[in-house]
């Protein structure tokens, strides 16, 4: 029984991914629409378990560097290269101090080294310092070779076995406490349930002939098999101690496993405990204030945990065990460690009796507090209030109503405003305590300040906008009542998102102004920027969310594709570059291509809205922003592997110039039109412009009138750069191709041919197309004609825009793609006359 | 002039499996009209259509000459709706819920009050309203749903059995509010498996049967296609068990 029940709690959760699904349903009725990042879900789990493999590598060999180091104090551990290095100096015979002088260059060399082949961040200079002085004070006495390996690998070689093992154990001891604490907390709080509400299966069990310690050993059991996280970090973590601590890859992954069950049972009783007492003896509204307290203190000793990465962090952490005794190993949150004493079966021993008392424990608790049965399902989840009735009052609009009806709902859920306020505001909070010198980083330039403030903002849109229709759950088909569009409601829902992250991002920028006694921290032009970043990241996390989000799926915290929060925090990195871009004009094409990506995100949203509740049909097929977007983005990525290739051919330059992209543009408007109609966007070839002439002489005429004009702005803008003082040095910055005959013959193939052929199809045909669903004609071709300029250098910004003004003009007009293909013929016809002209 | 609800050769596949299968019917202005079936005949699937949740895989639905997905903003004017299940956001109290809704339709506040006043005491709902609605039993959730579904005063009810959980009392109050508000011009249709409530209460009933429309009419009508005496329930069984000869 008690088996039965956890195997169908472990079947239950393998069913939420389809590739590990076993069988398959009788009735296909509810097959649902394509779930997308199911494969990728599986690549990110391997990820994360490589990525805690090698983290964890490399904590063990920093702890036993650590460890090392404290064998000799004041002395210096190297390579066995720099070593020899050192000895050649000595070997030539001259005493240590002049050696410095004749063999600076050489010893700075060493030295250099030696600090680069440490791990990670800490400053290089003060290490290079430090093997300086020790040079100078005790000469090559001073240098010992380490025995410890280098390898980002697991290895015997990573472990110091010096005397005291207190060096090595508690230090991990130490790191392992925070990991099992969050692990053991979030499997307490951090589950797809409210506690408060209790679990319904449970009272679907008790309908069951079977005795409650049963049924709770059934829950334990159940519940220790599904601790993703305590699997995935802790289970890879032990592997590598073990691993190093000399028991090999076998015997370590039985140790780890060991290790693993150890924590996720203990994180089970918890929780089979937390699920019994807590609603048995605090009423539901305060159990749901703890739910959310513990998890926001469970998030702590893992952002703690995680700052050991990096070199600062993991220093500090072995700072800080030097003041434990090797009795801290024992403690039970770090049990396994103790393992690895020379009597580490006694403590495994100890384990196994802990293990047992606490199991024993929580069942007879258990059954203690179920003795009077499961708590009521009619036990009122939030307490009630008296209220004043409502006051009459004039409508408020519609907006304000569902701002208002977010914010009210929001106030009222203690883990949701936890998320958006607590943790954003922990998160930085524990970085810079982790780190005092990135706090000081921060406050030493209005750039840097105004990148952080713009990271706490993301970390609400993060908590707020991206779960907002999540949230909505199974009361969503009320929105659908209304007589409003999902995504009207949505996009208001967006605008509050921007303006709350908006206020956060001034508050931290304020916030950081006091403290650095600075005003300017306020005023300047990243501050802005700051603010219109989290203006648009607000729209792109409810829009992100949104299409991350299965309505329909009954679990909270399921609700939402695993993978949309990291996507979302990767897009608002992007935007950071944009911060620290160097030029005006490397943002601007940031922000451009940022608002670009926001908009075909919005437009797929609006596009997705009316169907999020059918499980089966999915919008019509069209031209979207994304197909351009991905369209422009693979040319590139295909030219360069291209060129890559034909240059790996010993082609001349010239070839490869117009192979790469011939080839780049050929693949791609195949790929892309093969994709569209595989899709089945209807009159895909009318759509794009490929169908006909129209009218042959009016389309013709266009072309070249377009050409012509856009042609004679290019020429007067050639003479207007030779007169304005800034725009002369930018022409004189740009690089000048330095090309044979041959080479300029191939420039004219590509530029008069090549390049309007595939740039009119990837920017007029599908981009515009894409842009035109959505926007009227004027925005739609100025749009366009934006993103076509910034993927163009600068100083050509202006001409190439005014001749993607012309080219979706008559575009639009002839409806034609040979209109534009002609008007970019004849403009790049006219630019490379003007400029062979010049250079003669 | 049209009727007020038109649908024709109506069909939803989900995957292989057809739920409505070609179903046309029309309901007239004033009309109280109740849609029959078993478990899985296709009634809720066919309302949510015509809500323009689900898209129709083929056929049309059309409410007040307006397409029920195309034009699905412009319908939600015309038509109330309470789902099989009404399940509400978490953390909203049943008043902050219904002055919600009021306001989404455009109303005043003082209008939301007097018009919810009106519903939510024939309903004894009034001492749960300052209530959180996730705390409410499957009836009063019900409850809450119709006074939502009927606060701005729709032309169209759409109803999936709204009397299932509801206590007696609450059922009679339902009736006295569903005949006064056709009384006043408006038309119901609501699903049911209360045989006997349908049979007191609407005019035309359609019966689905595996998705498709098996019989539909006035209960006279229906009673030409078994014998004069029958009841609702007889001639149901009829229709959706044919090889059991009714009355045996």
């Amino acid at each position: 029984m008690v088996w039965l029940i956890a195997v169908l709690e472990a079947r239950r959760w393998l069913n939420r991914g389809p590739f590990l699904r076993r069988g398959k349903g009788k009735r296909d009725a509810t097959q649902r629409k394509g779930a997308p990042a199911k494969l990728l879900l599986a690549f990110v789990t391997v990820a994360l378990s490589f990525n805690v493999v090698t983290n964890a590598s490399r904590i063990v060999r920093g702890v036993a560097e650590a460890a090392e180091r404290d064998s000799a104090p004041g002395d210096a551990f190297v390579s066995h290269g720099v070593l020899r290095w050192l000895d050649d100096i000595v070997g030539r015979g001259e005493d240590v101090p002049s050696a410095y002088d004749s063999q600076q260059e050489e010893l700075e060399a060493a030295f250099l080294f030696a600090g680069r082949t440490e791990t990670g961040d800490g400053s290089l200079s003060a290490r290079v310092d430090e093997l300086r002085r020790i040079w100078k004070e005790r000469g090559r006495a001073g240098f010992h070779e380490t025995q410890i390996d280098d390898a980002p690998w697991p290895t015997r070689g990573l472990w110091y076995s010096g005397a005291d093992p207190t060096r090595m154990l508690a230090p991990l001891a130490l790191i392992c406490l925070l990991l099992s604490t969050s692990v053991i907390g979030l499997a307490v709080v951090g589950s797809d349930r409210d506690l408060a509400r209790g679990d319904e299966r449970l009272e679907w069990w008790f309908s069951f002939p079977v005795p409650t310690r049963a049924l709770l050993l059934a829950r334990l059991l159940g519940s220790t098999l599904v601790q993703p996280l305590g699997w995935l970090l802790l289970a890879p973590f032990f592997l590598v101690v073990f691993w190093c601590a000399g028991y090999g890859p076998y015997v370590g992954a039985l140790l780890a496993l060991a290790a693993g069950l150890y924590f996720t049972l203990l994180g089970a009783c918890l929780r089979v405990l937390a699920e019994t007492g807590l609603r048995r003896f605090l009423p539901p509204r305060r159990v749901a204030h703890v739910q959310a307290a513990l998890e926001v203190l469970s998030a702590v000793p893992l952002i703690g945990a995680f700052a050991t990465s990096s070199k600062v962090g993991l220093d500090y952490m072995i700072e800080l065990s030097r003041a434990l005794s090797l009795g801290f190993v024992f403690n039970p949150l770090s049990l396994p460690i103790a393992w690895l004493l020379p009597r580490g079966a006694l403590a495994a021993l100890g384990a196994l009796m802990l293990l047992a008392v606490v199991v024993y424990g929580t069942v007879s608790a258990g059954s203690a507090l179920l003795r009077d049965g499961l708590l009521s399902a009619s036990e009122p989840v939030l307490g009630t209030r008296a209220r004043k009735p409502v006051s009459e009052g004039a409508p408020r609009a519609f907006w304000r109503q569902v701002a208002a009806r977010e914010l009210l709902a929001m106030a009222r859920d203690p883990a949701r405003l936890a998320r958006v306020t607590l943790v954003p505001m922990v998160t930085i909070g524990l970085a810079g305590l982790s780190d005092p010198r990135l706090f000081r980083g921060i406050i030493s330039e209005p750039m840097h300040a105004s990148a952080a403030a713009f990271g706490v903002g993301t970390l609400v849109l993060a908590g707020g906008g991206l779960v907002t229709l999540a949230n909505e759950g199974p009361g969503l088909w009320m929105l659908y009542t209304a007589p409003w569009s999902l995504d009207a409601i949505l996009a208001r829902r967006a605008a509050l998102w921007s303006m709350l992250a908006g206020a956060v991002v001034l508050a931290s920028l304020i916030a950081l102004a006091i403290i650095a006694r600075d005003i300017r921290f306020v005023f300047n032009g990243y501050a802005v920027l700051a603010l219109f970043g989290v203006g648009l990241y607000g729209f792109v996390s409810v829009a992100l969310g949104a299409l991350g989000t299965d309505v329909l799926e009954s679990a909270r915290a399921r609700r939402v594709q695993p993978l949309t929060a990291q996507v979302f925090l990767l897009l608002t990195g992007m935007f950071t570059f944009a911060l620290y871009s160097p030029s005006g004009w490397a943002k601007f094409a940031q922000l451009s291509l940022s608002s670009l990506f926001a908009f075909a995100l919005w437009q797929k949203l609006r596009d997705h809205t009316p169907y999020f509740l059918d499980p089966t049909e999915a919008p019509p097929p069209a031209i979207a922003v994304s197909d351009g977007i991905f369209a422009a983005l693979s040319f590139f990525v295909a030219q360069g592997l291209l060129g890559f290739l034909f240059m790996r051919l010993r082609f001349s330059p010239g070839l490869v110039m117009v192979f790469s992209f011939s080839g780049a543009g050929l693949l791609v408007a195949v790929a892309a039109l093969w994709t569209l109609h595989r899709i089945g966007v209807p009159r895909l070839a009318q759509t794009v412009g490929l169908a006909s002439l129209g009218s042959p002489l009016r389309t013709v005429s266009l072309g070249v009138l377009a050409g012509l004009v856009a042609g004679a702005g290019a020429s007067s803008y050639t003479q207007l750069v030779q007169r304005v003082g800034w725009l002369r040095a930018l022409y004189e910055e740009s690089e000048r191709i330095d090309a044979t005959p041959e080479q300029l013959r191939w420039l004219a193939v590509l530029a008069v041919i090549a390049a309007p052929l595939f740039e009119e199809l990837i920017f007029r045909g599908i981009l515009y197309r894409g842009l035109r669903r959505s926007l009227d004609t004027r925005t739609a071709i100025l749009a366009s004609a934006v993103v076509f300029a910034i993927v163009h250098p600068a100083l050509s910004f202006v001409p190439v825009f005014g001749m993607a003004l012309c080219a979706a003009t008559v575009f639009e007009l002839s409806g034609s793609l040979f209109a534009p293909i002609l008007t970019h013929m004849i403009y790049n016809g006219i630019v490379l006359f003007i400029t062979l002209r010049s250079w003669t | 002039m049209a009727s007020l609800l038109e649908v024709s050769a109506l069909t939803k596949r989900f995957g292989e499996f057809t739920a409505v299968d070609g179903l046309a019917l029309s309901v007239e202005s004033g009309e109280m009209f109740g849609l029959l079936g078993i478990n899985g005949a296709g009634k809720t699937t066919t309302m949510r259509m015509l809500m323009g949740i689900l898209r129709a895989s083929a056929g049309s639905a059309r409410i007040a000459g307006l397409d029920c997905f195309h034009d699905r903003v412009e319908v939600k004017r015309h038509v109330g709706y309470l789902p099989d299940e009404p399940a509400f956001q978490d953390y909203l109290r049943g008043r902050e819920i219904v002055r919600f809704v009021g306001e989404m339709h455009g109303l005043s506040g003082a209008e939301i009050d007097a018009r919810a006043s009106k519903l939510v005491e024939p309903l004894a709902l009034a001492d749960a309203m300052d209530e959180f609605a996730v705390n409410y039993s499957r009836g009063m959730k019900k409850k809450l749903g119709l006074v939502c579904a009927m606060l701005h005063e729709p032309r169209l009810l759409i109803l999936d059995e709204p009397t299932s959980g509801l206590d007696p009392v609450a059922m009679r109050r339902l009736n006295e509010l569903l005949h006064a508000y056709v009384a006043g011009g408006a038309t119901v249709l609501l699903s049911s498996h209360q045989l006997d409530h349908v049979q007191a209460i609407c005019e035309r009933i359609a019966i689905m049967s595996a998705g498709k429309l098996a019989a539909i009419g006035t209960l006279a009508e229906l009673r030409a296609r078994a014998s004069a005496e029958s009841s609702l329930e007889e001639i149901f069984f009829a229709i959706t068990e044919p090889r059991e000869p009714v009355g045996a």
